[in-house]
């Protein structure tokens, strides 16, 4: 086999953009000055969770760890934008969900 | 009012994903597509809690007197008592409740309408008009309605029930638009029909009854004449008729004036025995008005009783004293449950004349077997 049957596949260095894979008001009406609820579902293919452990270990061979994790390629942000104007504040956030509440105009 | 918000998430690369989504803000109702019920009529219309109204205990004599003291409105009120206008300028309730009182003797009450407004010294664009507000009897009797008289003016998106009579107009011009008419009182004691030869003393019940109009509309209405079962005599009348069918939706009667130009449109239409009853021979000199008429677009969700094993009249009226047939017009049944699954959604069929076509002869019966 020549070495190009045994090359591994290279990732791209091309990170797939975040899906909003649902917007979801808490009920269908509202009324005016009525508090409002929006739970925003949000994906990325590239999004992961990476754990990390540090492991140290001294001229005796005693070990101390941390673990710890990094969210690669999260979300930087969520942002709704309203028409009429609404002032949405973020309530709870997890990796894949972000809900807001505002005030209906 | 639609809120349409639009959600951008921009992850670490800097790249973006969003979507749209939109409710309603406030009110979604469309008159004659949106079918009324309890929860988006009367205070459910703008979502108002009764605590939330302030309590006027006792009758309310809205007079010109009181109108210059107060205005010409009243919102978010609860009326525990009977209300009776005279005033000489329109005013309107909204958002509130009449539930009138109760009284020590049945068949005597107070007054004979929770919101009563007959009064021809007041010029005729003096009314009230009630809109978006609740309306029932607290103490139901035999002779309670729930609208009475000649100065009623628009009457819209109100929650009905526990009356008699649900409306009745005395000669104005009835604007009765997105209405939740129901649970009308049925009694077998009823004075004003003691000498009846099928049924003495059995209420004669409609959702609305006009004796003369000039331009009445009723449209967007739900209309249920199905009699409530928590008060009057109503194991007296499911015996006979099963869950109370009874009455009429719309009962026009030219007893004491012309009806010229009605239209009954778009309407939801339950139960009953002859759901729209419009001019005929025998109900006043009056009802030749030579008028203008649209009846149409309205759905039979629910059978009426039938008159014999299996005639059901949707809709009928005297030879040449209401409208022309040809205005009777695209009035469907229901889709629902309630009607036999090969009429749902079907056209009714062209009324037939029955009897003969004079002007003290025969009847236009809109009508199936079933």
């Amino acid at each position: 086999m020549g070495p190009s049957e045994h090359r591994f596949q290279v990732k791209e260095n091309e990170m797939s953009a975040p899906v909003v894979t649902s917007v979801l008001y808490g009920k269908s009406n509202y009324q005016p000055g009525e508090l409002m609820t929006l739970t925003v579902n949000h994906t990325d293919v590239d999004r992961k969770v990476l754990p990390t452990v540090v492991t140290v270990t001294d001229t005796t061979g005693a070990t101390g760890s941390l673990s710890g994790s990094v969210i690669i390629d999260g979300a930087a942000s969520v942002v709704p934008v309203s028409t009429p104007a609404v002032a949405w504040t973020l309530v709870a956030a997890t990796l894949n969900q972000s809900v807001f509440t505002g005030t209906a105009p | 009012m639609i809120l349409s918000t639009t959600v951008t998430v921009t992850d670490t690369t800097g790249a973006t994903g969003s979507r749209t989504a939109t409710c309603t803000i406030g009110d979604s109702f469309v008159r004659g597509e949106t079918e009324p019920t309890a929860a988006n009529s009367g205070l459910g219309v703008n979502g108002i809690a009764p605590t939330a109204l302030t309590v006027i205990n006792g009758d309310l004599n809205i007079t010109p007197a009181y109108m210059a003291s107060n205005g010409n409105t009243l919102d978010r009120v609860w009326v525990k008592g009977f209300v009776t206008y005279t005033g000489t300028a329109p005013f309107t309730i909204s958002n509130s409740i009449v539930s009138c009182r109760s009284f020590s003797t049945p068949g005597s009450p107070p007054r004979t309408a929770a919101i009563y407004a007959r009064s021809t010294s007041t010029p005729a664009s003096a009314v009230i008009n009630v809109i978006n507000s609740q309306i029932y009897a607290f103490q139901p009797d035999v002779n309670i309605v729930g609208f009475s008289g000649e100065r009623i003016g628009v009457v819209e998106r109100n929650d009905i029930s526990y009356f008699s009579d649900l409306i009745n107009h005395w000669g104005s011009r009835p604007q009765v638009y997105g209405n939740y008419l129901h649970d009308f009182t049925f009694w077998d004691n009823d004075d004003k029909h003691a000498t009846d030869g099928s049924h003495p003393g059995w209420s004669h019940n409609d959702g609305d009854q006009t004796n003369g109009c000039i331009d009445g509309e009723w449209i967007g209405n739900a209309v249920h004449m199905l009699a409530a079962t928590g008060a009057g005599a109503y194991s007296v009348l499911a015996a006979s008729f099963p869950e109370g069918r009874w009455g009429s939706a719309f009962m026009l009667t030219g007893s004491t004036g012309y009806i010229v130009n009605a239209k009954i449109q778009k309407n939801w239409i339950y139960g009953g025995q002859a759901p729209i009853c419009m001019p005929y021979q025998s109900s006043g000199a009056f009802e030749d008005g030579g008028c203008s008429w649209d009846v149409s677009g309205n759905r039979f969700c629910s059978l009426p009783d039938p008159y014999s094993t299996s005639q059901r009249q949707l809709i009928r009226w005297g030879w040449g004293k209401g409208p022309a047939p040809a205005s009777v017009h695209d009035n469907v049944f229901g889709n629902g449950s309630e009607i036999p699954s090969a009429l749902r959604g079907q056209p009714l069929p062209a009324a037939v004349l029955v009897g003969p076509a004079t002007a003290t002869g025969g009847q236009y019966i809109v009508k199936i077997n079933a």
